[in-house]
């Protein structure tokens, strides 16, 4: 049984993610990673401790949070000095949201379980990541606000700071329940194929780019394309 | 009311404001400069020359209800038998959820040990049969430490004496918090001496403390399940569909 689809390079590859990008989101895996670890110390201290123990007590925890929080927000001002434009076309992408999206979305169910699904032409952002684009990229945004505000609640009014803990929380756990689910659709699902290799290696397999994300491919490396 | 509860009566009619329970409190339990477990709060009243002058000793208030040991996440705060509200220093991990959840606005954060920290009504002194640091050094009578209940009734005959001096005085042991183990005989209204009048404990603190944070993290796992039962059903269908023409299927 194969877990990834294999790296192939005699097949005509395209670029779909830069090398920035590629850097802010392992970047990101990391940090959110060891952030959320050593977060659910404190969030889950019963079951979780084990995990506390680990990363040296409770105290050695909180570091351990503070010091990714802080790589987790580097990784951020990182992505937007050095690649703003590919945050633009991201959102360009995403606001392209529209009837292909909701027929993407209605068969996923089906395509997820494993059942072979006919799927409508989509964007460089399928409708699901499209939907994993708004919902992750928020959490991750409020995560950080709020979690600033936390660790330095002398210059917040403290309404805003009670307001703080449950945002950062619930944040936390909708974007840990997203992040699960697009790391293993992103790799170890059949039908992902790709996409792991365009995350890592920049690159994915031409003619799985132009069944995969027509109007992507048609844009930008088709017959559409402006070269 | 528990017959076993301790309590502590603040007799403000008494106090002189000299802060020898600050200073004792201070040197007893070891509390940082520039911070303090317990203070003298002063404040004023009438223009001159019809000034009165208020003085009252502010420090952790022992809630029954205490909003600071549901929201500890590592179980620094908890309750002892005799309601009231102590705290473990060596567990204490400087979160300040705390700090930030008390309606009176009493715990304190000390950043130089990462650290916070309030009054524990020198429990480690009262196990050994003394009183608290503060009651044993005022010198005006004016603190009280014993049963609660006793404290409660004595406070009431207290204000019964003082109304033909003080018209407004009045017993203060706010019942939002499901009752204090501080009462206090005022002789004006709580407003005056710095008092939370009608301490809330904030809705979003009881809400999510209470309902949604001990379950909203199942869905973490749920999402860990639902990504699993894929893993295998989707290899599942398409081992079945093992000559099918799906070229891109990564088993191929």
């Amino acid at each position: 049984m194969r877990l990834l689809s294999e790296y192939r390079e005699d097949i005509p590859r395209v670029e779909r993610f830069n090398k920035v990008f590629r850097i802010t989101h392992w970047g990101h895996t990391v940090t959110f990673l060891l952030c959320l670890f050593s977060g659910l110390v404190l969030y889950a201290n019963s079951s979780w401790s084990w995990m506390g123990i680990i990363l040296g007590g409770n105290n050695g925890a909180g570091w351990v949070h503070r010091i990714a929080a802080v790589g987790l927000t580097l990784f951020l001002v990182f992505f937007f000095i050095f690649d703003y434009r590919d945050i633009i076309n991201w959102i360009k992408d995403i606001l392209r949201f529209g009837k292909n999206d909701i027929i993407f979305l209605s068969k996923f169910p089906l395509e997820f379980m494993g059942f072979d699904v006919k799927m409508p032409p989509q964007t460089r952002f399928n409708g699901g990541e499209k939907m994993n684009s708004i919902v992750t990229p928020t959490c991750v945004f409020l995560l950080v606000v709020s979690g600033y505000m936390m660790w330095f609640p002398e210059y917040i009014p403290v309404s805003l700071v009670r307001i703080a803990y449950p945002v950062h929380d619930l944040a936390m756990v909708i974007g840990s329940c997203m992040v699960c689910m697009h790391a293993y659709l992103g790799s170890l699902h059949p039908g992902s194929g790709e996409s792991f290799w365009g995350m890592w290696k920049g690159t994915v397999r031409e003619d799985w780019a132009e069944h995969h994300h027509k109007i992507w491919y048609d844009e930008n490396y088709g017959d559409k394309a402006d070269k | 009311m528990d017959k076993q509860k301790l309590g502590m009566l603040v007799d403000v009619a008494k106090c002189i404001g000299c802060n020898a329970c600050t200073i004792a409190c201070k040197a007893e339990n070891k509390i940082p400069e520039g911070a303090f477990a317990t203070e003298i709060r002063q404040g004023w009243k009438g223009k001159f020359p019809n000034v009165v002058n208020f003085y009252s000793k502010i420090a952790c208030m022992h809630c029954s209800d205490p909003a600071c040991v549901k929201v500890c996440p590592v179980g620094a705060l908890y309750q002892t038998p005799e309601g009231i509200v102590v705290q473990d220093q060596d567990k204490c991990v400087g979160c300040q959820y705390c700090v930030n959840s008390c309606p009176f606005g009493i715990p304190q954060y000390n950043r130089a040990v990462d650290k916070s920290f309030k009054c524990t009504m020198c429990m480690h002194r009262v196990s050994q049969g003394m009183e608290p640091a503060c009651v044993a050094t005022c010198p005006t009578g004016a603190l009280q430490f014993g049963n609660r209940a006793e404290l409660r009734a004595k406070a009431e005959q207290r204000v019964k004496d003082l109304k033909g001096r003080f018209p407004l005085a009045n017993v203060y042991q706010p019942e939002e918090v499901g009752g204090t183990g501080l009462i206090y005989v005022l002789t004006d209204t709580p407003a005056n001496f710095g008092l939370v009048e009608h301490p809330k404990v904030s809705a979003t603190v009881e809400v999510w403390q209470d309902y949604v944070q001990p379950y909203a993290a199942w869905l973490i796992p749920l999402a860990l399940l639902g990504s699993a039962t894929s893993f295998l059903s989707s290899r599942l269908l398409t081992n079945k569909n093992e000559h099918g023409d799906h070229e891109e299927r990564g088993d191929k």
